[in-house]
């Protein structure tokens, strides 16, 4: 990557960009900045490119390094609350490396390894692959949120510890390119979703040898987070940066020798998630702070207030409107589990693991479809699937769909946004730009039917909003005497959560009881207004899950385990009434509660 | 693999969406396509709306169609482009037996004109050439449109499997491979937001 050829590259992507983003320009324009945003961000771009020239000047880079060293910590920002990044200190460090060693950073499962599952042999060693914990959002959470200080390793700490001391610009040997190109290229990301284990990668990130890439990292991501990019200058900030550290990782011990692909990929993985959940908050707009967003970022939560209105504007919506002839409806529960499937989207902040949402999802509509086969005549295809999708949406309401989805084009790997993952991923585009666009003429419905759907839903929502209102001041006034009397630690809170007014389609207690560390997302996918600045909340917060997760980690994980097949078994049972609940247990402890495969084995079953 | 060092085994994999009316057998095609090829090398973990088959070109060349089944309802038209951007090809059927078919394919190739990578690879093919007592679209009307516009064209059966694995090896046939495995990062290199660019008007209205 040479400095003047980037510089080009730039000037190329920004000129078929600026057709592309003309009109969110446009609409939006900030008409306090005099130098356009992309003029002044192109500048602030190549300077940054720059710093990671190998032929500049290493004492330039040097001198920035240690001015952003002690702002940052590398390994901060992984953990849902950890919003205040630059007061932390070593202690913080430890808790969220720890922390990604939880359930919740490895992301969602899925039998993304059963590309044998056509074949439809349930060999042994398949079993046996399959079984990886399945996430469980709420629980999931709560971990992420009460990080456990005392395992760190030792060889951890003292890594981390070492990123805060200067360390010399790492010299860049001229093969590395060559290299870096060479391993990248022999192996195309062939399959759906390769394996990855997250893990592994950050156990290798942190042995001695990288540290100088950790101080890389660490400095792209302070300059990352200190101003504001438009759209475009943020991919390829990321991509050419990802690009240019993967070079330097292939230099040091243990990565120097990526032999197979699949050590390549989870590289490529791992960085991609490592560096995307630290800049989730400056990339994801729903969570961006008012003045990061650049016209882009505003055009995605503005489209996705369209969506979220004709969400509520038509939730009306029958199968039969849609030209689905099948005996579903939102209580369905295949309907109601590739919902909940699709709303963990929003759970997670890596574009991978937010595919892996989706995709669950879609695994689910096509078991759904294969159940469905045995009454009508329905074949698997987009024409089934498509609406299908666009009914589950419709009925489970998933948040911020189209800020996820631009977060996942945006940022997810070029190499890894192919084949199924990419054909789900625009069918989605597709569902969820369809519910920004109905109409009448969109639907199978009369124009008299219509406008009554509309009316009485209209009636409907007006009620409710009398009624929630209602609801809510008995609840602040509850509220309101329960904290004169303890001032306790989670005041500010709840405090919150009854002023900001509850979302309709959460309960306060529900939100209550969702852990402390996913107060902060679950208020700003909440509510998408755009004004979010970090709050207060984090800090008092990480004291309380210090004092307590210790005795609780243990007895947590069992509980989670258990409530995971509990709930995974209520499902099945729903959807596989005829078959003994024995065997449904059997298969829920095989798979590890992982529904999608649960489901998969009771298809297979019942066939 | 005799001759290592002349005849370096090459790979690539392309994206091919499938368009056309409701009925016409698009579905049947493909279907026909990925279970009759000799190799029988799938790979669908999901669902059958994306398939994937791989053939052999020649002895060193092996290509992987990723094959995008579309929705074809009218509901969804103007959110077609979502699914060809990027597509390497276009396999664009019409029923033979059905004359307002060829007009609905036609109109999906202009779509593509328009809309699509300009090296689109395009082939027209009328389908259900086996109910040739039915025949409404004669051979000569669809050939002269497609050779006009430089599609590949073929009559075809996915009932039989006449014509399939031609049309689909005509396809391979025309694809840079070698550009391809040249630039494997280009791909979807072009930033472009996640709508298509007929619909772009609804989105900002504020
Ligand atoms: N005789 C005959 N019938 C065919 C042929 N190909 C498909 N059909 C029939 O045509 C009907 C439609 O075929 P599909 O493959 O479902 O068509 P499609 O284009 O995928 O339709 P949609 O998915 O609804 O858009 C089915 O009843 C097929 O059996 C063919 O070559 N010959
Ligand atoms: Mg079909």
């Amino acid at each position: 990557m040479s400095f003047n050829k980037s510089f080009n590259k730039l000037g190329s992507a920004k000129a078929t960009a600026s057709v592309s983003t003309a009109k969110g320009d446009s609409v939006s324009a900030n008409p306090t900045r005099s130098e356009s945003e992309s003029d002044r961000g192109h500048k602030q771009l190549i300077n940054i490119l720059g710093q990671f020239e190998p032929h500049h000047d290493n004492k330039q880079w040097t001198s920035i390094e240690a001015s952003t060293v002690s702002d940052q910590d590398l390994f901060a920002n992984d953990d849902d609350s950890d919003d205040d990044g630059d007061e932390d200190d070593e202690e913080e460090e430890g808790d969220v490396i720890e922390n990604e060693k939880l359930p919740f950073k490895e992301g969602p499962s899925i039998a993304e390894k059963d590309e044998q599952r056509i074949d439809k042999k349930p060999e042994s060693s398949k079993l046996a692959a399959e079984v990886e914990p399945q996430v469980n959002v709420s629980n999931e959470n709560e971990d992420s949120s009460e990080p456990d200080h005392s395992a760190i390793p030792s060889t951890a700490k003292e890594g981390i510890e070492n990123i805060t001391k200067g360390v010399d610009s790492i010299q860049v040997k001229s093969e590395n390119k060559s290299k870096s190109e060479r391993l990248t290229k022999q192996n195309s990301a062939k399959k759906t979703l390769t394996k990855f284990d997250f893990q592994r990668f950050l156990k290798q990130l942190r042995s001695k040898d990288c540290e100088p890439v950790l101080k890389y990292i660490k400095s792209f991501l302070t300059q990352f987070q200190a101003r504001t990019w438009s759209v475009d200058e943020q991919i390829k900030l990321v991509k050419e940066f990802q690009q240019f550290i993967f070079g330097k990782l292939i230099e040091c011990k243990p990565f120097d020798n990526l032999s197979t692909d699949e050590d390549v990929n989870n590289t490529m993985e791992g960085l991609e998630k490592f560096i995307m959940s630290r800049i989730y908050n400056d990339t994801f707009p729903p969570l961006m702070v008012e003045r990061k967003l650049s016209p882009s970022h505003r055009e995605d939560l503005s489209r996705d207030k369209i969506y979220h209105i004709n969400l509520k504007k038509y939730r009306w919506i029958q199968p039969k409107h849609l030209d689905i002839h099948l005996k579903i409806d939102s209580e369905t529960s295949f309907v109601k589990l590739a919902g909940t499937e699709l709303s963990k989207v929003n759970d997670y902040k890596s574009p991978r693991d937010k595919i892996i949402c989706i995709l669950n999802c879609c695994k689910v509509i096509f078991a759904l479809i294969r159940q469905q086969q045995k009454i009508h005549k329905v074949e698997e295809n987009a024409d089934i699937f498509v609406p299908l999708l666009v009914f589950v949406i419709l009925k489970c309401k998933t948040r911020n769909l189209i800020s996820n989805l631009s977060f996942i084009e945006r940022f997810r790997n070029d190499r890894f946004l192919v084949g199924e993952s990419s054909y789900y991923v625009s069918s989605l585009q597709i569902a969820a730009n369809f519910i920004t666009t109905i109409e009448q003429s969109l639907l199978t419905i009369s124009a008299e039917d219509f406008a009554a759907e509309i009316e009485n839903n209209e009636r409907k929502l007006k009620e409710e909003s009398i009624k929630r209102k209602r609801e809510q001041k008995i609840l602040e006034e509850k509220k309101a005497q329960e904290d004169a009397q303890k001032q306790g630690l989670f005041s500010p809170l709840t405090e919150m959560i009854a002023g900001t007014g509850k979302g309709e389609d959460f309960a306060p207690s529900q939100v209550l009881k969702s852990s402390a560390g996913i107060f902060q997302q679950s208020l700003s996918t909440l509510f998408s207004s755009p004004s979010r600045e970090s709050s207060p909340v984090s800090s008092s917060v990480d004291e309380l899950k210090t004092a307590k997760k210790q005795s609780l980690e243990e007895s947590k994980k069992e509980a989670r385990i258990k409530s995971e097949r509990e709930t995974t078994l209520k499902n099945l049972k729903q959807m596989f009434p005829d078959m003994d609940s024995e065997i449904l247990l059997d298969i829920a402890i095989a798979k590890n509660s992982n529904i999608g495969d649960c489901i998969d084995a009771c298809l297979e079953l019942t066939e | 693999m005799a001759d290592l060092v002349t005849q370096e085994p090459r790979f690539a994999q392309f994206k091919l969406v499938l368009l056309g009316e409701s009925a016409v057998g698009k579905s049947s095609i493909v279907h026909r396509f990925v279970t009759d090829s000799f190799d029988d090398l799938r790979e669908s973990t999901i669902g059958a709306a994306f398939l994937t088959q791989t053939i052999q070109l020649d002895e060193r060349t092996t290509i992987k169609f990723e094959i995008w089944d579309t929705a074809g309802q009218e509901r969804y038209k103007s959110l077609a482009p979502m699914y060809y951007r990027n597509a390497n090809c276009a396999l664009v059927a019409y029923d033979i037996t059905q004359e307002s078919s060829l007009d609905r394919a036609k109109s999906w190739i202009q779509e593509l004109q328009k809309q699509a990578s300009a090296d689109i690879v395009v082939a027209l093919v009328g389908n259900k050439l086996d109910l040739e007592a039915e025949r409404k679209v004669s051979t000569k009307e669809a050939k002269e449109y497609a050779d006009e516009l430089g599609l590949i064209f073929k009559e075809i059966s996915a009932k039989t499997g006449e014509g399939i694995k031609d049309v689909f090896h005509s396809i391979a046939s025309k694809l840079p491979v070698e550009e391809k495995l040249n630039s494997a990062t280009k791909r979807r290199r072009n930033i472009d937001l996640n709508r298509p660019s007929t619909n772009n008007q609804e989105s900002c209205s504020c």
